[in-house]
């Protein structure tokens, strides 16, 4: 089998929010770059890429590039295809950046025509350790939302089902320990003791910060599934001060780039619940690496963003902890997996089991 | 003072190799992405990036849709630019192309500062001497021939350079005897008075730089150093390396930014840290690059860009002179000669205002 052709597209989807139905940003955009990867068989990959902000112009450009170099190329040798792509793209290979986005669309492409060339779904082709894996509401709950709309939203969660969601902390404009502290507590109450609650920090405190008022949410017995990105990512050490430092298991992974990143956090500690994001880690074949790196450190591993593909590989290792529910794609592809009890049902469908819903792609033509 | 408009354009440069005659890929081209800012005043900045490979179209547009971004902005306000930029391209970065597209157009905001207020950049940045050190790069790649390498090392001291380095991790059939030979040749060639570098460009693992090392250090070769031993993000391997071998090892020109250097530096990873300016995208003052050798006990080195990276304030150990660009070496020779700054050299020659087809072949430098 060769690599015939890519054809790729710039979309800019509506940011709405379509869980509990309050958007912190209805009228923003996000931007994402798809593409399908041709065969001479006719089996077709698809794959995304996001994160380009104002230059996902460069980004769907890289894309491009890169996939001419895939024609002629085997798709079931992904590690070849991943060094060809490389060495081509030289220094600007990072690891990071741009090359690293567009090379993890190519990559999610690659899986997807390999899983369906021999007739099966990616998650079983992967190792299938689980027909079902739990899911949380992720979006739904953001930082930008007034309290009474993110207690209603929580609620609206747990009604629709919902047995694990995310919130953030570390509000915009004026703020204060006892602030944050008080939003966490009226979530709590507004769902109940059962429900697992997440709360993400997106790198805003400093570890001092995270130290002082993770411990008082625990005080003040919120009981938090996890903490996520308490500080800036690249800072071992001071993840490792706040790990160690409190009881409520600290999340981190998703802002670091390719896969040795991960190496350094694992051994410096600093996090109890690795995160990997599909597309900084460089695509399937390299989140695999992590999944399998944080099980030899006896770690969980969970994902971040993108569930449709993401249901897969959670499923397929033995560490997948939970599926992100962040339903920014979903309106991309015709049919999507749908949380039941909490939980995602494996996909049935060869390959990723994905589609492009064309209209959209039409629509929102950018 | 506002940024008024903005000119870009990719240039195949010839790879050729002006400092010793030798070039390991001569029918090869270097793509080069160049950058004019001009204010409404009419000071213009120039800026360059490279290391784009089969995607330095991709990196043209990403300095197109950046330098967009700064147009009506204060060029001297650099920071408040980078912070913009930043903003403004999302997660796509901070490593890769986004920092390679705003290392341009940071060069050409600290240019027209320079202009702005009448001063060399060097000085501008605090100025700390009138003359540095310099050292060949470029003439003795791994991929000539051992008589090439020596006759081109031969060369180098005929014409008076002082440092000048060469690359081991050789390509094809090698083994740690014919590594070791290849240095001792050099060695031979260049005399005993000249400071010799050694570049592996990661080519090895850490227990193969120990042994190779230390081989070349029982050979007498005495390097000035043995540059990116390992892979560079291997921390606590590079550390190893640089504990077992009494040459110093240098490292850092393929790091993102400057948190890598924490860890580098925690580390021990290296005893001479080199900065690549194009991805540390950095030469801003005080705050960052130059305060960090200082505090620490290893020197920094830049690499690949002399044009830029020379006229650095920081305590500067010595500036890389290597054929990246047709301008660079012109400069070297100069700088050679006079033993200074390349910051008293002429402007960019014609070649960076003529915008050509783009690129056919990845041969960027690897430094």
């Amino acid at each position: 089998m060769k690599i015939t052709g890519t054809r790729t597209e710039l979309v800019e989807l509506p940011a709405d929010e379509p869980l509990a139905g309050a958007a912190e940003n209805p009228n923003g955009k996000r931007p994402i770059v798809t593409v399908a990867v041709e065969t001479d068989q006719g089996v077709e990959g698809l794959g995304v890429a996001y994160f380009g902000g104002a230059l996902s112009r460069t980004l769907r450009h890289a894309i491009d590039e890169l996939g001419a170099l895939c024609i002629g190329e085997d798709p079931v040798r992904v590690e070849a295809v991943q060094q060809k792509l490389k060495n081509a793209a030289g220094g600007s290979a990072g690891p990071g950046g741009i090359y690293h986005l567009a090379l993890s669309a190519l990559d999610i492409a690659l899986w997807d025509i390999r899983a369906k060339s021999v007739n099966l779904p990616l998650w079983k082709l992967l190792g299938g350790a689980r027909d079902r894996v739990p899911t949380y509401a992720s979006g739904a709950l953001m930082r930008g939302l007034s309290l009474d709309r993110v207690v209603k939203s929580a609620a609206t969660l747990k009604e629709k089902g919902w047995r694990e969601m995310k919130t953030q902390l570390a509000l915009p404009g004026e703020t204060t320990p006892a602030i944050e502290v008080e939003r966490m507590v009226k979530i709590r109450e507004a769902i109940g003791p059962d429900i697992k609650l997440m709360c993400d920090i997106n790198q805003r405190w400093r570890p001092e910060q995270a130290m002082d008022i993770g411990r008082r949410v625990e005080d003040a017995g919120v009981g938090l599934f996890w903490l996520e990105d308490v500080t800036t990512a690249d800072d071992f050490a001071g993840l490792a001060r706040i790990s160690d430092t409190l009881s409520t298991p600290v999340a981190g992974g998703e802002y670091v780039w390719g896969i040795a990143p991960f190496r350094h956090m694992l051994e410096a500690r600093s996090v109890d619940i690795p995160m990997i994001d599909l597309v900084r880690v460089g695509g399937i074949t390299q989140w695999l690496k992590v999944a399998g790196m944080a099980e030899a450190f006896n770690l969980p591993v969970v994902s971040h963003l993108i569930p449709e593909v993401h249901v897969h590989l959670i499923g397929a290792v033995p560490n997948g902890l939970t599926v992100e529910y962040m339903p920014w794609l979903m309106p991309l592809f015709k049919e999507v997996p749908v949380q039941q009890n909490g939980e995602l049902a494996m996909p049935t469908k060869p390959g990723l089991g994905l589609e492009f819903d064309l209209k959209t792609i039409d629509r929102y033509r950018a | 003072m506002k940024l008024a408009s903005l000119e870009t354009g990719i240039v195949l440069l010839p790879n050729d190799e002006p400092l010793a005659g030798f070039s390991e890929n001569p029918n090869a081209k270097n793509p080069i992405v160049w950058l004019k800012l001009r204010t409404d005043d009419g000071i213009e900045g120039l800026g360059v990036t490279y290391f784009g490979g089969a995607l330095t179209r991709t990196l043209r547009q990403a300095v197109d849709e950046l330098g967009a971004l700064v147009i009506g902005e204060d060029p001297l306000r650099v920071e408040a630019t980078a912070q913009k930029l930043r903003d403004a391209a999302g997660s796509s970065g901070p490593a890769g192309i986004l920092t390679m597209a705003m290392s341009a157009i940071d060069v050409a905001l600290w240019d027209i500062k320079g202009k702005a207020l009448g001063l060399p950049l060097w000085k501008l940045l605090g100025g700390g001497r009138d003359r540095i050190p310099t050292y060949a790069s470029g003439a003795l790649r791994r991929g000539l021939k051992l008589e090439e390498a020596a006759t081109a090392a031969g060369r180098l001291r005929d014409k008076s350079y002082r440092q000048t380095k060469m690359q081991l991790g050789l390509p094809g059939a090698t083994s740690p005897a014919r590594e070791v030979e290849q240095a001792r040749l050099i060695r031979e060639a260049v005399g005993p008075d000249m400071d010799l570098m050694c570049d592996i460009n990661q080519r090895w693992r850490p227990e193969q730089a120990i042994d190779i090392g230390r081989r070349v250090e029982q050979a007498g070769v005495g390097l000035f150093w043995l540059e990116d031993v390992t892979a560079a993000d291997d921390y606590p391997g590079l550390a190893r390396v640089a504990d077992a071998l009494s040459t110093p090892v240098a490292g850092g020109e393929y790091l993102w930014g400057i948190t890598p250097f924490r860890h580098m530096l925690e580390a021990r990873s290296v005893d001479i840290v080199m900065i690549d300016q194009v991805r540390s995208a950095a030469s801003r003052p005080g705050s960052r690059w130059p305060a960090w050798p200082r505090r620490s006990t290893c020197r920094s080195s830049a690499t690949v860009s002399p044009r830029s990276t020379s006229t650095s304030s920081a305590p500067c150990r010595t500036a890389s002179q290597s054929s990246t660009c047709r301008a660079s070496s012109r400069s070297g020779k100069r700088c050679r000669n006079r033993r200074t700054a390349c910051s008293t050299c002429p402007p960019l020659p014609a070649w960076a205002s003529n915008s050509t087809k783009p690129r056919s072949r990845n041969t960027a430098p690897d430094g």
